[in-house]
């Protein structure tokens, strides 16, 4: 996979090294690929539904499968299938400027196409969020709908600037009360009961699955960096439906292990001598495109640290009773300043810049998501006014490669490490 | 040192050449569908009208949408440095470009040494672009050089509101059929370019003086147009099309 993504048009000159047991994130993958077979096969087991933002731990606590419509849809993109199941949902009816998550899920179901592909089957029930998305609304209860098949969604507050403690407190409640909700709505239509054991056990794996990811990026703030977003974006995978897994942890921790060698060694990800410029990438990448990221290599600029797989691994508290975790996981759920909160994110993207020795940072203004588009023009002349360096606002889609041109991103990608290279 | 900037564009290959800090000449031809063939076929004319030999060039430098396809260029910068580069050597008081060109439009911020501080581009619609401006010169089959001309005599620019450049074909074809003046949908074209760029130089905040650069720029009707939207005076630069290949050829003789 990495020859491949190494041999874009503009390969040749520099091949990013992958850390020795990057190739092991085949072994969560394989798990999660085994385990649904194996719960779609169990008359006993049960599948759900969920997406981004959702507690996928409480799927796995009451011992359900979380599949992911969003996760599949990039698995989709990456295999080349995401236009086409584009436009068959466009040709079903829904818009051009609906999000393209949500069209290639359309697609990959309404096609049957097959898992390798980024297909999806029926869930047995559908549980959501519209914590960091209001399309997961509507996208999930038509999905439901088309599927015939029970659906839940919570509806979470949000956590923006100026919102006061006994707001916040008052928020909490609300969402711990739904908590008790899909509770009685998972009891009810899969029979699966709360265990209080189990939940210990899995949100103990979730702090310990975060807690690497965040020690992990810890050492990428070593110049040269050893681990790029062009590995990230795929090896955070355990973070999105793995939470409070066992697999994901073993994972991580190899990772932390190859990363701490190569920092000792004073070694990166790049040879030695061609790390020109460290990036921020912020935003979801482009999945049809992931050699995007292997190209900029080229021109000496590694992308050495992005805010969307680190805000998967938020540190989580361990809490005593059950009452104290959930409004430990409703606080969180509610607290996306990398969306919701642009002064907090202006501070947070400042801090990094610092900590991480960044040159600059490139902002995807993503057509498919509004949130975290949101902002960005704000974003980038604080950063510009605050730190002198360089921002880039790429528009572009994150699914849907019709939105991307070629030669126009290469111009301003070409254009942005001028600036770069002129502010040195 | 004489040294050579290429610059091709989507609808116009452009050659300048330099001397000492003297710009000796220009020359300007269709792209067509082959970047690299127009890049050879413009900088072999220039050289043979000029009568300068190959090997006096001592670098050359290429610019804009194709200038990867130069091979014989020594190396490429972007239309965003050149630009700079050019425009600052024609007026280096100035802190803003606005370039249009045939498929894309950007402005450029620089700062007092003439360096590029920021820049914003338009997103991948022809809208606001050379190219928009061709395909409404073919709807209301008039020659795009005079379309300047006729809509500076409007008195009541037609609205075109549509922002996608098929959509306001139809608009225009529709305004055509309801009997406006001609000039007027002209001068409509232009304000609706003009919107559109102006909303898009709101990215980066734009600083006077502003110079316009790109073939564009040649429309008095555009600039006019940008002008009243913009409320500022903007200064057409007199080598507006090859603009992007001055600054090449001066990047080229910069140590």
């Amino acid at each position: 996979m990495d020859k491949a993504k190494n041999s874009g048009a503009d390969a040749g000159k520099v091949v990013l090294k992958t850390l020795p047991h990057s190739k092991d994130l085949k072994w969560p993958m394989l798990w999660w690929i085994g385990m649904e077979k194996i719960y779609r096969t169990l008359p006993w087991k049960k599948t759900a539904w969920t997406c981004a933002a959702f507690p996928i731990e409480l799927m796995w606590i009451y011992d359900i499968f979380p599949d992911h419509p969003e996760n599949m849809a990039t698995v989709a993109a990456a295999r080349k299938q995401s236009q086409r199941l584009i436009e068959h949902a466009e040709g079903m009816g829904f818009s051009r400027d609906l999000c393209s998550y949500c069209k290639t899920n359309i697609g990959s179901y309404d096609t049957k196409i097959k898992k390798t592909l980024g297909g999806i089957s029926k869930p047995d029930i559908v549980v959501c969020t519209n914590a960091i998305c209001d399309t997961h609304w509507k996208w999930f209860q038509i999905m439901a709908d088309k599927m015939n098949a029970p659906f839940f969604m919570f509806d979470i507050p949000k956590w923006v600037s100026g919102t006061d403690e006994k707001t916040l407190e008052g928020n909490i409640d609300y969402v711990v009360d739904q908590f008790y909700d899909l509770m009685a709505f998972v009891e009810k239509h899969t029979g699966k009961k709360m265990s209080e054991k189990r939940l210990n056990k899995v949100l103990g794996r979730s702090m310990e699955l975060s807690d690497l990811w965040r020690e992990i990026f810890e050492h990428r703030k070593s110049v040269p960096s050893p681990y790029s977003g062009a590995e990230t974006s795929a090896a955070f995978f355990p973070l999105v439906v793995l939470p409070g897994v066992k697999v994901g942890i073993n994972f991580f921790k190899k990772i932390l292990a190859d990363i701490k060698t190569l920092t000792t060694k004073g070694e990166g990800t790049m040879p030695e001598g061609r790390e020109k410029y460290r990036v921020m990438w912020e935003g979801i990448p482009f999945w049809y495109r992931m050699r995007f990221m292997y190209d900029l290599a080229q021109q000496g600029v590694v992308i050495a640290f992005e805010p969307y797989t680190y805000s998967f691994a938020p540190v989580k508290k361990k809490c005593l009773t059950m009452e104290e975790t959930l409004r430990d996981v409703a606080k969180l759920i509610m607290d996306t300043p990398y969306a919701y909160n642009l002064e907090r994110r202006i501070e947070n993207f400042e801090k990094w810049i610092d900590e991480y020795k960044l040159d600059g940072v490139i902002l995807h203004e993503n057509m498919s998501c509004r949130p975290s588009s949101a902002g960005m023009v704000d974003l980038a002349e604080a950063i510009m006014r605050d730190k002198g360096i360089p921002v880039l606002i790429l528009q572009c889609d994150m699914n849907d490669p019709r939105a991307y041109s070629e030669g126009q991103i290469k111009t301003r990608v070409e254009g942005f490490i001028e600036l770069m290279e002129a502010n040195k | 040192m004489i040294t050579a900037g290429i610059d091709i564009g989507s609808i116009t290959a452009k050659v300048a050449i330099f001397e000492n800090g003297k710009l000796l000449a220009t020359k300007v031809i269709f792209t067509g569908y082959n970047a690299e063939a127009a890049g050879l076929k413009v900088y072999d004319e220039i050289l043979k009208e000029k009568d300068i030999n190959k090997s006096v060039i001592a670098k050359i430098v290429s610019t804009g949408y194709g200038r990867n396809s130069v091979k014989f260029a020594d190396k490429s910068y972007t239309e965003i440095m050149c630009h700079a580069t050019g425009a600052h050597f024609l007026n280096p008081r100035i802190r803003s470009i606005i370039d249009i060109g045939g498929q894309d439009s950007k402005a450029i911020l620089l700062d007092d040494k003439g360096k590029v501080k920021n820049f914003v581009m338009n997103d991948k619609c022809a809208a606001g672009t050379g190219r928009f401006l061709e395909v409404m010169a073919r709807a209301m089959e008039v020659n795009l050089d005079e379309f300047g001309a006729m809509s500076i005599k409007s008195k009541q620019p037609s609205k075109i509101s549509s922002l996608c450049t098929v959509f306001a074909e139809s608009e225009v074809i529709s305004l055509i059929a309801k009997g406006e003046q001609r000039q007027d949908i002209i001068a409509g074209i232009h304000e609706s370019i003009a919107s559109r760029i102006s909303s898009m130089i709101g990215r980066v905040g734009i600083k006077e003086p502003v110079m316009i650069t790109g073939g564009v720029a040649r429309n008095i009707g555009v600039v006019h147009a940008l002008e009243k939207k913009l409320g500022m005076k903007i200064e057409v630069s007199p080598y507006a099309q090859v603009n992007g290949a001055i600054g090449a050829a001066i990047i080229a003789a910069s140590p």
